[in-house]
Formats: structure tokens, C-alpha cells, sequence
């Protein structure tokens, strides 16, 4: 059976010549990068298009890439300059969504499956929808901590931080991502009475 | 945030260390504060941990790849240059100034005689006014602003494309 190469051991091909390697890196990360992008902007085709362009920037820079570290935490720190780079471009508001927009992404969430899918795929849709409610910075570390299979001290070299302040910033964010579905569950109780 | 929530996330994300955990254990297994807390932010911390990333469009490697297909190897430039070539021209200027450097002391006439009378060296006479004229100076200004304009180019170019 052929074994699964590693980020490197693409990344060396690529640089080798082998450009179709890349493809393999793509589809590895497209997901996680994609994650990012929406956590900043917030809109996916806004997302999608910042997700490309980190890809093609990565593939420019790829031989200064230094092989010691993670391919996604160097992937992380383009998302976020590019992301940075596209909301001042745009200034969007990056507070919060409406409400209105809220209650149509948590209709597309739920669909007709029997009642434990749906109970669970509810319950992540809430998850989605107060990380969408965060502030982009606090929505992008809970990713890139349960997503991105970072250590603190990982993030904390890719934000060029503190491992403290990153552990702080991480707490933070899931205090306050526990008040935004707390008060999501608040409202929705409400509402059925 | 509180402090029994902060010792709980320091437990469910392993920073702290054994003496501390095995303190937040007892506390969980005893105090129904910790216990209530840990279970919620345990309920959370596992949630998070299963949600789904998000997936992009159906043609997005295929998208990428189409932008990157005409682009050169990274670092192919940079992998062209043999690096024998850079050394071969290294040793070409250190023989060089090695060889001027030996020149330079052989002609030298190390015997001095002993005298108060400092050496004296007349500089030779130039007539500056045919070098520094009105149509000289106009014409190196008028580099100098091609130059510097074909800079500012070259920087936004750059500024453009990182952007």
C-alpha cells in the first residue's frame, strides 16, 4: 500500500517540479484555511476568494517556507495578513452578524434526519452560529486551537506572542463564546414558550 | 471569566501542571461549584473539538491550480544559479584584490628619511566650470528624476502584487 506523504515530503515535490503535489496540500487544508477566511470576512464568497489567494501566495513563497515549523501555522499567519489586508481594504464590520442572517443560516443547518441527527446537528449549528457572533480574532484562535491541532505554543509563534497571552486570548474567547449560546439557547427557549 | 473557570480550562487543555491537577480533581470530585463547571465547560470543550470546518466550493483546488499553472517553480531562479558560479566569482575579486594588494606594497618604498618637513603633494589642476555647467547639471537632474520615478514604480509594483 502506498504511504501518505507527509506536508514536507509534498512541499519538497513541489519544489522539485512537481506542481501537481500542490493539489495534494490544497485539498489537506482547503477546509481549515476556507474555516479561517470565513471566521474573518464572515461571507463566503468573500472567504472563498481569500482562501485562494493564501493558497497562491503560499505556492510564490513556498521555498521560503522553514520546514521546522507546521505547513497550516504558516498557513495561518497568511490567512490572517490577508484577511487583515481585505477587511480594511473593504472595512467591514467585523462585530457581529444580524439576527435576521443568523436565524436563515440555522434553517439551512437543520434538516430532516431522524431525531438524534438532528438534535446534534442543531446543537453544532448553534456552535457555528455563536462562533459567527464573535469578534473574528476570538472565533479565529478557537479554530485554530480545536482545528488546526495547535499547541498554545504553536499559536503563539504564529502570532507572534507570548504562550501566556495567547492562553489568555484562548479563555477569553470561549467565555465569551459561552455567553453568545447561552444567550442564543436564552432566546430560542423564550421563543417556544 | 472567573477563577474556577480559568483552573478548569487549564485542566481540560493540560497547561498546568501535576500538583495543580491533581487539586482541581479533588475539587471537581467534592466541591458541586467545580463539578457543575467542569461539566459544562467539559460539554463545551468536546463540542468543539467535533464541530465541522467549513467546505469551500466543489472547484476550489482546481480554481488555485488554474492561477498557479503559468507561474514559475518557487525558487526556480534562485535554484538555476549553480553555486560554483557564485564561489568562481568570489575567488575571482579575492585573487584580484589580493593581486592588487601585492602590487601596491612592492611599489611602496618602505626607507623613509628623517625629517621635520612634512611631504608635500600639489593636487593637480582641474577646470571644474567645463564639468559643472547649467547643461550638466540639467541632465543629471533629469536622471536622477527617471531614476527615482522608474523606483517608485518598481515599489508600488511590488506593494500591488504582496497585496
Amino acid at each position: 500500500m502506498q504511504q501518505k506523504l507527509t506536508d514536507i515530503e509534498l512541499i519538497k515535490l513541489v519544489l522539485a517540479g512537481n506542481q501537481s503535489a500542490y493539489a495534494e496540500l490544497i485539498k489537506r487544508h482547503q477546509r481549515f484555511v476556507f474555516t479561517l477566511a470565513l471566521r474573518f470576512t464572515k461571507n463566503r464568497e468573500d472567504a472563498e476568494e481569500i482562501a485562494q489567494d493564501c493558497f497562491v501566495k503560499a505556492y510564490r513563497s513556498l521555498n521560503n517556507f522553514q520546514q521546522t515549523a507546521k505547513f497550516s501555522t504558516w498557513m495561518y499567519t497568511i490567512v490572517y495578513t490577508t484577511s487583515m489586508t481585505f477587511l480594511r481594504r473593504k472595512r467591514l464590520d467585523t462585530q457581529s452578524i444580524d439576527s435576521e442572517e443568523s436565524h436563515i443560516q440555522l434553517e439551512n443547518h437543520v434538516s430532516e434526519f431522524n431525531a438524534d441527527q438532528v438534535e446534534q446537528k442543531s446543537k453544532f449549528a448553534y456552535l457555528n452560529l455563536a462562533i459567527n457572533q464573535l469578534l473574528a480574532d476570538d472565533a479565529a484562535i478557537i479554530t485554530l486551537f480545536y482545528k488546526g491541532e495547535q499547541s498554545l505554543d504553536e499559536i503563539a509563534k504564529a502570532l507572534n506572542m507570548e504562550s501566556n497571552t495567547v492562553k489568555v486570548k484562548l479563555h477569553r474567547a470561549r467565555h465569551r463564546l459561552k455567553e453568545k449560546l447561552e444567550s442564543l439557547l436564552h432566546h430560542e427557549v423564550k421563543e417556544l414558550l | 471569566m472567573n477563577m474556577i473557570e480559568q483552573r478548569i480550562w487549564d485542566y481540560l487543555d493540560e497547561t498546568c501542571n501535576e500538583q495543580e491537577r491533581k487539586r482541581i480533581e479533588y475539587l471537581v470530585a467534592t466541591d458541586s461549584e467545580y463539578r457543575a463547571a467542569y461539566l459544562e465547560l467539559e460539554h463545551l470543550h468536546q463540542d468543539l473539538s467535533k464541530i465541522d470546518l467549513d467546505e469551500p466550493s466543489m472547484s476550489f483546488t482546481r480554481n488555485v491550480m488554474g492561477q498557479i499553472e503559468s507561474m514559475p517553480v518557487p525558487g526556480s531562479v534562485k535554484s538555476l544559479v549553480d553555486k560554483r558560479i557564485i564561489f568562481g566569482i568570489a575567488a575571482f575579486f579575492l585573487v584580484s584584490i589580493v593581486a592588487l594588494l601585492a602590487m601596491v606594497f612592492k611599489q611602496i618604498d618602505w626607507v623613509q628619511p628623517v625629517t621635520d618637513v612634512l611631504p608635500q603633494y600639489k593636487l593637480p589642476d582641474v577646470d571644474y566650470s567645463f564639468y559643472i555647467n547649467s547643461i550638466y547639471l540639467r541632465l543629471f537632474f533629469f536622471a536622477d528624476i527617471i531614476l527615482g520615478l522608474y523606483l517608485l514604480d518598481g515599489l508600488l509594483r511590488k506593494k500591488m502584487l504582496s497585496e
